[in-house]
């Protein structure tokens, strides 16, 4: 036994005891601990294992850097690896596992990996893998993986959920410690909206753990006592337990929000952790400063720990670290801790500092050992004794203890500061990085500014709030608070590490890093920053270095005879503490992963039976079984004879509309098109075809005058949008001059297509008008009346089937009683929904291209359009670069038909054409297959193809070759129309 | 990249409202320009560091053409206009 | 030819209805409501047009409409009923030759969102600061809301309206439920 609970102090509730599991043992804590305090007081001193050597590790921290209390909680789709156990909340249930260990933590067969320690250096994978290539991929890496792995994570869907917020303040206060306090006082005095936001449970920071009154009264309860007054300001919102994780551009900053991570049965209604987007106009990072860990041999025995954190365990949490400590400091945080563990009844055995005076100030009974260092420790899964070595003479000797605690000085916290791009800077005044210049109205204050003693951050704090406020035009008088002054806190000149260590000398705890590892990087020439951090993997870990980082660079100073200056940074990115996918994705998860768009003839194609298929944000009816079809085909290949016999009804809704108007409607739809609109005359549709700049094929749709000035477009389905806002491109931007107006109306209509020679007698038992062909002619299109005039709908003459057609389209929340009354009205006439997939046969028996063909490598002049484009335009969207010869070439791939010369063989889309006898290789490559379908109007499988001289081969005999199905059918090539090539049909 | 767009016509916005089409300085060569002029305009863009003019479309805001005029290394906004010039 | 009664549906029929999030209709949070019988139109006018905007609010103050400006020259005039035939044509005449008017009554769906938690709800989907002195009733602005694009407006300080287009309709009213559910949300369409 050494560490224990203290029988009195702190800031938990003895009487609200706390049971939970570490490793599957119950253990008991209280309500107020942390996992970490919790076990400590449960003297859990060896909590995991290295991620490399599986050394025995315990509490380092009592913070967010924790690297060595890595746990595994919860179970299944709660399962959460790599949690940092100093900042987990008991709560009642609480099970907890260590991670990187097996058998068990006790007793871990990885540890020898600790005894091969010699070859594992750095640069290890990078020398010893290299050869043969190939087993890397299947022999090391699993191999390093298993043995070097962290938590395993489940398989099993997340049950809970995340969501994201948006939040916007004049100032952004980040960490509610003194500094942070001081600021929110001062701010909540103004009119300004403020948020404050700390990673803590409780709020308070470094003054949970003070042991000196501010405003006459103990820290902790001063803390209190601001919260109670800044929870009653209305211009304040505090965000508890949330982490600061990203500063971006503008002042936006990121922060996660654990909601329900610390309670034993999770509201439902309610996400367990929530990603805020912060919109700040002025910002204060008071976020404080990291102890130091000091480099020395066996640094990382069970029992050792940041002094700082030993102090938090005490005062906060009663809990002593052990019962015969041993301080090793370089500054006063050793001192202090000596002096709150004397406080407490904990014998304080050595104070070991490297400096060669006592602390003046420190009146304890603790042995001074001044001018010395700790060579080396002994005990395995707990530390039982130490080696010290006085500098002058080199003599060494050992001493017994349970506990360590050591300070190398303090890091300010100044990653958010530099997330974007900005680099901290020395100050060998401060021994330590100090934040960048001020940026946008992010300012760093009291220990993030490299400012220790309580005075100064709570005077800090409130000034730097002042004046944020006055930037923004609020005044207010800074809070001022009484405390006393301590000792002016010089800090020494910082001390790297301890020469010629005994045992391995950890720098990064968490990725197994030492001492010789860096020396080796620097011998072998990897010595700049950015290179010996990833030659070595020091800062590489979860922890991202935030204990290891600054002594690694003061390392390589020493090592290449620079100062820390000179070597400078590694970059600082977010996330500041990692944060989960589920808080990432939010809410867009599932069926929620992106919005489903609803055709206003959903419901009605559900209702008669439609199967769907999702295409881009839509789900569209594919096909309509019937009662006794089991196989989708006997359905498609019903649907389209029924359609090329009776008729068929189709829902196009999703098809982009937009409605274009002004008085230069036509010239504007004559310079997006190839094809000519300016003749276009009203109550007439087109089909235009929509060039890019390159001259390549964009999108295709109808296009129909409406009015002298008033035109509708249609579009394809996937590229609506993407239309839609090329049109407000050339419309805006490249030619404002034009009066021109365009608005999406896609949603304002249900449209069908009415197709099959029935299609008129049917559409005449509902549209009030004359249809007749005179009266309404192929491409004809105009407003009609529906039922004796109850709704008017758009009716266009227009076939993608080839058989005689409309399109009708009615205002959206009628189409379903429009289909309705379309199928029964057609019932005698042999009607039957068709879906897209009798769509895709018809269209491919007419040769009618869709974006399969349309893949933006093709001109019109391939696909058999080259005289659709005009030839007399001046201008238009792709006009000149369409001239290039290589666009303009015969050998392109040009549209064909393809059959099998065999009826009975078939072939898929993706599919090569090859000369017969060809060898399938590229250069032998004549074009592919864009579309397949099997015919029923043919009875057997036709397609459509992009090859080489496509139309001059029409009749050769080639090869179908699958290269996946390993498939080689003989094929012929022919006409593109394998249905009604004179259209008859279509005008009829 | 800028986290937040001030559009001239919708106010403070966050990126993800916002299309970019990219470089903004190259303008429509006319018809009968030489075919080099149009590879140039088509194809050849500069990737300047510092100053940078951009095309921003406010997709899902005033649906708007933009004039976005920011600092490639800082990611400061410097202007941001409407791209057919409307107040 | 044979007699049909055509009838239509709104694009929020079928949707998810009743209390998510709680028990108790009096401690709800939010309330949702779809707002089915709305007139909605779209008035687009050259750049260069004036007095489009005064004509426009001239008409819906008489007429107890809403106006929601979509940018330059483009707004929504929502009505919660239709207007009688005779305001309608007055409205195209005066804008005869300044601008178009379309009907959307049916390409876009009307969402009213009230509530005391109604801002604390809308800023998980929107980036637009909701502040009152920020966005003050009256104001309209077309937003991204979380995936979906919508126009946002705020009626009172806890009534907003949401102007979505009528295919997204359904997802957004299912995302609004989920997003709600913290405060106890009713929802009624
Ligand atoms: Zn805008």
């Amino acid at each position: 036994m050494s560490a224990y609970r203290l029988s009195n102090g702190g800031l938990i509730d003895r009487s609200k005891p706390i049971d939970f599991k570490f490793d599957g043992k119950p253990l008991q804590g209280f309500a107020g601990d942390t996992l970490a305090s919790a076990l400590l007081a449960n003297d859990k001193l060896l909590v995991g294992r290295s991620f490399k050597y599986h050394r025995p590790r315990g509490l380092l921290t009592a913070g967010a850097a924790e690297p060595n209390a890595l746990v595994t909680l919860g179970q299944d789709g709660r399962t959460e690896t790599n949690t940092r156990a100093t900042m987990v909340e008991l709560h009642h249930g609480l099970e907890a596992r260590s991670q990187n260990r097996w058998p068990s933590l006790d007793h871990d067969i990885g540890a020898i990996n600790g005894m091969l320690s010699p070859f594992l250096g750095a640069g290890f994978y990078y020398k010893t893998f290299m050869w043969p290539a190939a087993f890397w991929e299947k022999l090391y890496e699993p191999i390093i993986r298993k043995a070097a792995g962290l938590g395993r994570a489940s398989y099993v869907p997340d049950p809970d959920t995340y969501e994201k917020s948006w939040a916007h303040c004049d100032l952004l206060i980040i960490g509610a410690g003194p500094t942070g306090l001081a600021a929110a006082l001062t701010a909540a005095r103004s009119k300004a909206r403020v948020i404050l936001v700390d990673e803590g449970s409780m709020l308070g920071g470094s003054l949970l753990c003070e042991t000196t009154e501010i405003n006459d009264q103990p820290a902790a309860e001063f803390a209190a006592q601001a919260i109670v007054e800044l929870s009653a300001a209305e211009n304040v919102q505090i965000l508890k337990r949330t982490t600061v994780v990203g500063a971006y551009d503008d002042n936006v900053f990121g922060a996660l929000e654990r909601v329900q991570k610390h309670v034993s049965v999770i509201d439902d209604n309610k996400p367990v952790e929530r990603f805020w987007r912060i919109s700040a106009k002025q910002a204060i990072l008071a976020t404080g400063a990291e102890e130091r860990p000091l480099v020395f041999g066996g640094n990382d025995r069970p029992g050792m720990m940041m002094a700082g954190a030993m102090r938090t365990y005490l005062n906060r949490f009663a809990v002593a670290p052990g019962k015969q400590v041993a301080i090793f400091s370089n500054g006063p945080s050793g001192w202090q801790t000596a002096r709150d563990l004397e406080a407490n009844g904990v014998d304080v055995v050595a104070i070991v500092t490297p400096e060669t005076a006592s602390n003046k100030s420190y009146q304890g009974k603790a042995r001074i050992i001044a001018n010395a260092v700790i060579a080396g420790t002994s005990g395995e899964k707990r530390l039982k004794g130490l080696t010290i070595r006085h500098i002058g003479s080199g003599s060494e000797e050992t001493l017994a203890c349970d506990a360590l605690g050591m300070s190398g000085g303090w890091s300010p916290i100044v990653h958010l500061a530099c997330h974007r791009g900005d680099k901290p800077k020395w100050s060998d005044a401060h021994a330590a990085f100090l934040p960048p210049a001020p940026r946008d109205g992010l300012i760093a204050a009291g220990g993030a500014a490299g400012t220790y003693s309580l005075a100064a951050c709570l005077q800090d704090g409130g000034t730097l709030a002042a004046e944020a406020l006055d930037n923004l035009g609020h005044s207010v008088s800074r809070a001022e608070f009484s405390t006393q002054q301590d000792e002016k806190a010089e800090m020494p000149a910082p001390f790297w590490y301890v020469k010629a260590p005994k045992g391995k000398a950890f720098v990064d705890f968490q990725n197994d890093v030492h001492l010789k590892d860096l020396g080796l990087a620097v011998r072998e020439g990897y010595d700049h920053v950015e290179l010996a951090k990833r030659y070595t993997t020091n800062g590489m870990a979860t922890d991202q270095g935030k204990l290891s980082n600054v002594n690694a660079i003061g390392i390589l100073a020493e090592a290449t005879g620079t100062s820390p200056d000179v070597v400078g940074t590694t970059t600082f990115r977010p996330f500041y503490t990692p944060v989960s996918f589920g808080a990432l994705t939010g809410s867009h998860i599932g069926a929620h992963f992106h919005p489903t768009r609803v055709s206003p003839l959903f419901k009605w194609a559900e209702k008669h039976g439609a199967r769907f298929v999702e295409t881009g944000l839509w789900h569209r009816s594919s096909w309509f079984p019937k009662e006794g079809e089991s196989d989708w085909r006997e359905s498609v290949d019903r649907e389209a004879k029924t359609v090329r016999s009776h008729a068929g009804i189709c829902d196009v809704s999703t098809l982009g509309k937009i409605e274009i108007f002004g008085s230069d409607a036509a010239e504007f739809i004559n310079r997006v098109y190839c094809n000519g609109f300016l003749k276009l005359p009203v109550g007439k549709a087109r089909y235009g075809l929509m060039l890019r700049e390159d001259g390549f094929i964009y999108d295709d749709g109808t296009t129909s005058r409406l009015g002298e000035n008033h035109f509708f477009m249609t579009t394809t389905t996937a590229f609506a949008a993407g239309v839609l806002t090329h049109l407000e491109c050339c419309s805006q931007v490249l030619w404002p001059d034009l009066d021109v107006r365009l608005v999406s109306v896609s949603d304002q209509w249900a449209q069908m297509a009415i197709a099959g020679p029935n299609a008129r007698k049917i559409l005449a038992e509902i549209v009030d008008e004359d249809i007749s062909d005179a009266a309404f002619p192929f491409l004809a299109a105009r407003e009609v009346g529906l039922s004796g005039g109850q709704i008017k709908g758009r009716l266009f003459r227009i076939s993608f089937s080839g058989e005689l057609a409309f399109e009708l389209a009615v205002p959206a929340g009628y189409g379903e009683a429009v289909a309705d009354a379309i199928l029964s009205l057609g019932e005698d006439h042999g009607i039957t929904p068709y879906g897209t997939e009798a769509l895709n046969v018809l269209r491919i028996e007419k040769g009618h291209v869709t974006h399969a063909e349309i893949n933006g490598t093709v001109t019109p002049g391939d696909l058999g359009f080259g005289r659709m484009v005009s030839a007399k335009k001046p201008d238009f969207i792709g006009r000149v670069m369409l001239q290039r010869e290589g666009l303009q070439a015969t050998d392109r791939l040009r549209l064909v038909g393809i059959r099998p010369l065999d009826p009975a063989e078939s072939f898929v889309s993706g599919s090569h054409i090859l000369d017969v006898d060809a060898a399938p290789t590229g250069a032998n490559d004549l074009g592919h297959v864009t579309s397949s379908c099997f015919s029923p109007h043919l009875g057997h499988t036709i397609g459509l193809a992009m090859v080489k001289h496509g139309p001059e081969l029409i009749g050769e005999e080639i090869v179908i070759w699958n290269g996946l199905k390993q498939q080689s059918i003989r094929g012929v090539l022919c006409e593109p129309v394998f249905v009604d090539p004179k259209g008859e049909k279509l005008h009829a | 990249m800028a986290s937040l767009i001030t559009c001239p016509h919708c106010g403070v916005r966050p990126k993800e409202e916002f299309t970019i089409r990219g470089d903004a300085s190259v303008t429509r060569p006319s018809p009968e320009a030489d075919g080099e002029v149009w590879h140039a305009y088509v194809h050849l863009r500069d990737n300047p560091r510092g100053l940078h003019k951009e095309y921003w479309h406010h997709t899902s805001g005033c649906r708007r053409w933009l004039v976005v005029t920011r600092d490639t290394v800082s990611h400061d906004v410097i202007d941001v206009s409407d791209a057919g010039a409307l107040a | 030819m044979l007699e049909v009664q055509l009838s239509a549906k709104p694009a929020l029929f079928g949707a998810a209805e009743g209390l998510f999030g709680t028990k108790d209709a009096s401690t709800a949070g939010i309330v949702l409501t779809a707002s089915t019988q709305s007139t909605i139109l779209q008035v687009l006018s050259p750049p260069g047009a004036t007095g489009v905007a005064e004509k426009l609010q001239a008409w819906v103050g008489a007429e107890g409409a809403g106006l929601r400006p979509n940018g330059p020259g483009n707004w929504f005039v929502v009505c919660d009923a239709q207007p009688p035939r005779e305001s309608l044509e007055a409205l195209s005449k005066t804008l005869e030759g300044r601008a178009e008017l379309l009907d959307q009554s049916h390409g876009r769906t009307r969402i009213k969102v009230s509530g005391p938690k109604v801002t604390q709800m809308l800023a998980k989907g929107t980036a637009i600061d909701l502040r009152e002195h920020q966005f003050a009733p009256g104001q309209s602005a077309p937003t991204l809301f979380g995936h979906i694009s919508a126009q946002l407006t705020r009626v009172s300080p806890e009534n907003f309206e949401i102007l979505v287009l009528s295919s997204f309709a359904l997802s957004l009213w299912d995302s609004l439920i989920v997003m709600g559910r913290e405060f106890g949300i009713q929802a009624h369409c």
